[in-house]
């Protein structure tokens, strides 16, 4: 979900701001003596998870679902490309659709971008498999839900149970449908080009 | 193939058009951090979109696409008016929130929609935006023509050689056929673009 201007009170909006430019800042340090071969790889990759979230599909209930595609760019790329890519991803949206405002850039970064890309990440390399792979997205959607109800409470905007049944109830369908999609691409990848599994994870 | 352009009205001419796009993005800056940050009655909210409105008619953006973009915000309103109906509160303050978000909505919409897309890189160049950033941007917006255009051969494919419903399974295989074709994409254009003496510059 991403959240729209006009519904954080500022403090929220500031300490959430706060967190998400720390991180740019370290992942940017991180990525600085990049190799140049691997800009025009995370501007395609951006690309993509860009497109990939247009991808809107029906669910139940006349609700539109799209995929976010955070972990599986961690697991391609490493947690602070990962980061950087769905900050430009969720920059653009917010730009072209008003998917999610400007000033609240940073929470919706927060949910979306921080959470999925590091617990994606650690998780995986706890346990490198694409069942992991699977579980991580499943939870960093469920996360990312329960922390944007969590913003929306304390900026006095909503009920806890009304944000909390509404926001965990649709998550779980997107966090099923994500995580079958993620297991699939992956196993499709790996038979047919598993060279691009071994990019070196920043 | 159809073409949908993101930032369709960029392209016209009009008196907001040719303001410098310095002075437009600090001009939205300022009004998104006035409407986030304090407290206004609807009054003065509905003077502001008033005031928006009549500008946006200068710049020739037609009324309906921005009534349209107004369905983004529409969950956030449905989950902050039910807890307010369980309140039993005032159902201004819904009021309030509605008209603060598409109020600042508004204003970045014809901001974007009158600024061309290599202007507005231009300009948060000049504001010292990290190039790194900046560079993933131009990327997404390059490649989300080319990857749509894909996207559309892909669905043209499927559609053509079966007559069943498309299943999750052939989505996702879709998805990483595209992945894949990101890669080698990308791949080509990196080498293109290293034969052309780039080094990593913007």
């Amino acid at each position: 979900m991403h959240i729209p201007d006009g519904f954080l009170e500022p403090k929220i909006l500031v300490s959430t701001n706060v967190i998400s430019f720390a991180v740019i800042i370290l992942s940017l340090k991180k990525l600085r003596n990049v190799d140049v071969n691997r800009i025009p790889l995370m501007g395609v990759l951006a690309s993509f998870v860009f497109v990939l979230q247009l991808f809107a599909f029906p669910v139940i209930g006349g609700t539109s679902v799209h995929l976010e595609g955070v972990v599986l760019t961690a697991v391609l790329l490493g947690p602070f490309s990962s980061s950087l890519i769905v900050f430009c991803v969720l920059l653009m949206q917010a730009l072209l659709f008003q998917h999610g405002g400007i000033l609240s850039l940073g929470a919706n970064f927060l949910n979306i971008g921080i959470v999925g890309s590091f617990l994606g990440y650690f998780l995986w390399r706890l346990k490198p498999t694409k069942i992991f792979v699977s579980l991580a997205t499943f939870a960093s959607i469920i996360i990312s839900a329960v922390l944007c109800c969590v913003e929306l409470y304390f900026s006095k905007k909503i009920v806890l149970s009304v944000g909390f049944s509404a926001m965990i109830f649709s998550h779980l369908i997107v966090g099923i449908i994500e995580s079958i999609f993620v297991y699939i691409i992956l196993s499709f990848i790996e038979k047919l080009s598993p060279n691009i599994l071994q990019f070196e994870k920043i | 193939m159809k073409h949908n352009f993101i930032d369709k009205y960029s392209n016209l001419s009009s008196p907001i058009h040719k303001i410098n796009t310095k002075l437009k993005l600090i001009v939205f800056l300022a009004i998104a951090v006035f409407i986030s940050l304090f407290k206004l009655e609807n009054k003065i909210l509905l003077i502001i979109l008033m005031f928006l409105i009549f500008i946006s008619q200068i710049a020739k953006i037609p009324i309906l696409f921005l009534l349209l973009r107004m369905f983004v915000i529409l969950p956030f309103i449905f989950l902050v008016s039910v807890s307010y109906l369980i309140n039993k509160q005032n159902f201004s303050v819904v009021l309030n929130v509605l008209l603060k978000s598409y109020t600042v909505i508004l204003s970045l919409l014809i901001f974007i929609q009158t600024t061309k897309f290599n202007k507005l890189i231009n300009t948060l160049k000049n504001f010292g935006f990290p190039k790194f950033l900046l560079l993933l941007l131009s990327f997404i917006y390059r490649y989300f023509f080319v990857l749509t255009d894909e996207i559309e051969k892909l669905m043209f494919a499927v559609k053509l050689k079966q007559q069943k419903k498309v299943s999750v399974k052939i989505i996702s295989q879709l998805l990483g056929i595209l992945l894949l074709k990101s890669y080698n994409r990308a791949e080509r254009i990196n080498k293109a673009m290293l034969l052309r003496g780039w080094d990593g510059d913007l």
